[in-house]
């Protein structure tokens, strides 16, 4: 089974096996979750779905499940 | 820095297979597969050829990653440290920060002018032009003040950035009718940083517009980083910067190849002899493939011009080719510009394995090229060290391939390399000579060799710094230094550099040689002074320089017993093999030998006495 995209850049980037990551993941719960690694995640999930977010969209983010929200919202949009 | 630069990493376990060998693809992993891929690499804990430190008002970001893992692609172990985000000057100037006790080989210095000079790159046309031309001279004096602090406070090489030229200046197109406009700000700061960094050895200009040109600009920057993070680069743009600075740790490193092998066929011209004869083939105007092959030819010349090698390896009938170089009069190549030729119907692998040893340089310096998917799949296979580029379909696009090569990398163009290319023909002259010669003593009188033993002065540093991480076969200890170390070598105090300039009656070889004598202490802990370089070009061996080499060593440090006597030390690498004797058949004694064939030497009062250099006749200078 193919892991989540997502969960696969959360996993690269945290440092953490991709079966640890879930949609409820936060900042707390990761220690490598700075403010650097959060703009790496912004712009990993940029890339990878062709979307793009707004300076406020990127500080709303609170957890792996808003990054979902986000790339689908964007997506719609 | 004196790990083993011989291996490459090729086959690196960390690497994904398709990134090991073929560095640029690890440029274009996403950035969260090589920050991954990069974090691997840092917990191997392997130790660190080159040590890479980023200053300056610009978040690196994923730069980092980037540079570690093109850098091990290409078997450099790249250790990096990002220094506190604003101080710069701070970080080099002050002996315990946290960069200083880093100490960096290649120094990055990367600066905003959003941050430096905030109201020009906000509304340009609002500041008036003495405002505009303070903040130049402002900017200015800041890049060269880090320039002289590094120089001042650290062994690092620095690389400066310069800015990139704005692509939408607020006054549109009417800023190029400004005196000192947007536009025309930038790029003046930018020629006057190049202007300035010219002269410099140990500071260079990262030419970060340039990159962000060839990127393209609309998409190299991001401004809600800038704003959130002060990142400024997205991450496509950070990997091909990454690129860029991979240059210049090679060049540091002294990675660079030094032969380009070209095949004919459909490389250099198009058409196959063999079949079309010389009037069927095309090079030259007249048709569009002609044209192509001239610039291939063309792009070749320009290598050779800054000192690389050329040589083809070709299956063709010998005197074909040889009638085709000299004869047909389209042809920009001649034969003189080629330093070796392997024509035949051999397999290739064999053929570069000649090339290399006829020049007298490893495999792992020569990068082939060649039309044919085989031949490319073939030298792969058997000989990993050499790069090979495989052409495609189109020769349109093979002189721009060549171009972009950047395996020829060397931090400044010395001079002694333009002479290099020429010294191969001269070479063969003196083989000629050779072949004429009844003995080897004959030969070795009518060369009238002269030499002359000196002590090195700053303007010999470049060349030193590449000639002791070059030097392969005879190199006694093989170290390999960064331009820092080199630089530090001329302290009288601790060391004593020397260089050894060759030339005969067909020409100079130019500075061949160097030894290094530290003082006591250093590295090896000796007490008295130990010989840490010694090695000479192979361009001059067999003439008995290295024995004159030895002789200034013995008469400035003339045998002795106890701990003031000479020591030196032989230290075995992958090609050095045919000196681990060298020190022994100077009079040395052995005092130490190690399980890997390493070995160490006492100069002794009883074989301390100066040999006879036959008919070389030496000049030794204090």
């Amino acid at each position: 089974m193919n892991a989540d995209p997502l969960h696969e850049i959360v996993a690269d980037l945290l440092d953490l096996n991709v079966e640890a990551v879930t949609d409820d993941l936060t900042p707390e719960d990761a220690p490598l979750w700075d403010s650097l690694t959060n703009l790496k995640l912004v712009t990993a999930v940029e890339a990878r779905f062709g979307v793009r977010f707004s300076m406020d969209e990127i500080l709303s983010i609170r957890s792996v499940g808003t990054l979902r929200a986000l790339v689908a919202r964007s997506a719609v949009a | 820095m004196t790990a083993s630069l011989d291996t490459r990493a090729s086959t690196d376990p960390v690497l994904p297979p398709d990134a090991a060998g073929e560095s640029s693809d690890v440029l274009r992993l996403p950035a969260a597969r090589a920050a991954a891929l990069a974090r691997r690499l840092r917990a191997t804990g392997r130790a660190a050829d080159l040590r890479i430190g980023y200053i300056g008002n610009i978040v690196p970001g994923v730069l980092t990653d980037y540079v570690e893992l093109a850098c091990a692609a290409d078997g450099m172990a790249v250790d990096s440290h990002v220094g506190a985000y604003g101080q710069e000057m701070q970080e080099v100037l002050s002996a315990d920060s946290a960069l200083r006790r880093f100490a960096p080989d290649l120094l990055v210095l990367t600066l905003s002018l959003r941050v430096l000079a905030p109201r020009l790159v906000q509304a340009y046309p609002t500041v008036p032009e003495e405002e505009r031309r303070a903040a130049f001279d402002r900017v200015l004096d800041h890049a060269l003040g880090c320039v002289r602090a590094v120089r001042r406070e650290t062994g690092a090489t620095l690389l400066v950035a310069n800015f990139p030229v704005p692509g939408h200046p607020a006054a549109g197109i009417a800023d190029l009718r400004d005196p000192l406009g947007e536009v025309e700000f930038v790029q003046r700061l930018n020629l006057d940083l190049l202007d300035r960094l010219r002269g410099e050895t140990r500071a260079c200009l990262l030419d970060l517009d340039r990159v962000a040109a060839r990127y393209g600009k609309d998409g190299a920057f991001d401004e809600r980083l800038a704003r959130l993070a002060r990142v400024e680069w997205r991450d496509g743009f950070a990997a091909a910067l990454a690129g860029e600075i991979r240059r210049y740790a090679r060049a540091a490193l002294g990675r660079a190849r030094k032969c380009l092998v070209l095949d004919l066929d459909g490389t250099l011209w198009g058409g196959v002899l063999g079949e079309d004869g010389p009037a069927g083939l095309r090079i030259g105007p007249g048709s569009a493939e002609g044209e192509a092959f001239l610039a291939v030819q063309h792009a070749a010349l320009a290598l050779r011009a800054r000192g690389v090698l050329l040589a083809v390896c070709s299956k063709n009938d010998p005197a074909d080719v040889a009638a085709v170089l000299a004869e047909h009069p389209e042809m920009a190549l001649r034969p003189a510009d080629f330093s070796a030729m392997e024509v035949g119907w051999h397999p290739k692998p064999e053929g570069l394995r000649r090339i290399a040893r006829t020049l007298g340089i490893g495999l792992d310096a020569l990068v082939f090229v060649d039309d044919n998917p085989a031949e490319c799949a073939q030298v792969r296979a058997a000989l990993p060290e050499v790069q090979v580029v495989q052409l495609g379909p189109d020769p349109a696009e093979y002189a721009g391939l060549i171009r972009r090569l950047d395996a020829f990398e060397t931090l400044a163009a010395t001079g002694q390399d333009a002479v290099r290319a020429d010294g191969y023909r001269v070479e063969r002259a003196r083989a000629a000579l050779r072949a004429e010669a009844s003995s080897l003593d004959d030969y070795l009188a009518g060369l009238e060799t002269r030499v002359r033993i000196r002590p090195a002065t700053p303007a010999d540093l470049t060349r030193v710094h590449q000639l002791i991480n070059k030097t392969n076969q005879f190199n006694l200890t093989v170290e390999r230094v960064t331009p820092g170390a080199v630089e530090a070598f001329l302290d009288t105090g601790r060391f004593d550099l020397r260089v050894t300039e060759v030339e005969d009656r067909f020409g100079r070889l130019g500075l061949v040689g160097v030894t290094l004598v530290e003082h006591g202490g250093g590295e090896h802990r000796a007490e008295g002074p130990h010989v840490r370089l010694f090695l000479l070009s192979c361009r001059a061996l067999g003439r008995r320089v290295e024995v004159a080499m030895a002789n200034a060593l013995k008469r400035r440090w003339p045998g002795a017993d106890g701990t003031r006597a000479l020591t030196a030390h032989y230290r075995p690498a992958p090609r050095n093999q045919p000196v681990a004797d060298f020190y022994e058949a100077r009079g040395f004694t052995v005092t130490d030998t190690a399980a890997d064939g390493g070995k160490a030497y006492r100069l002794a009062a009883a074989g301390a006495a100066v040999e006879d250099c036959g008919a070389v006749e030496v000049e030794e200078m204090e």
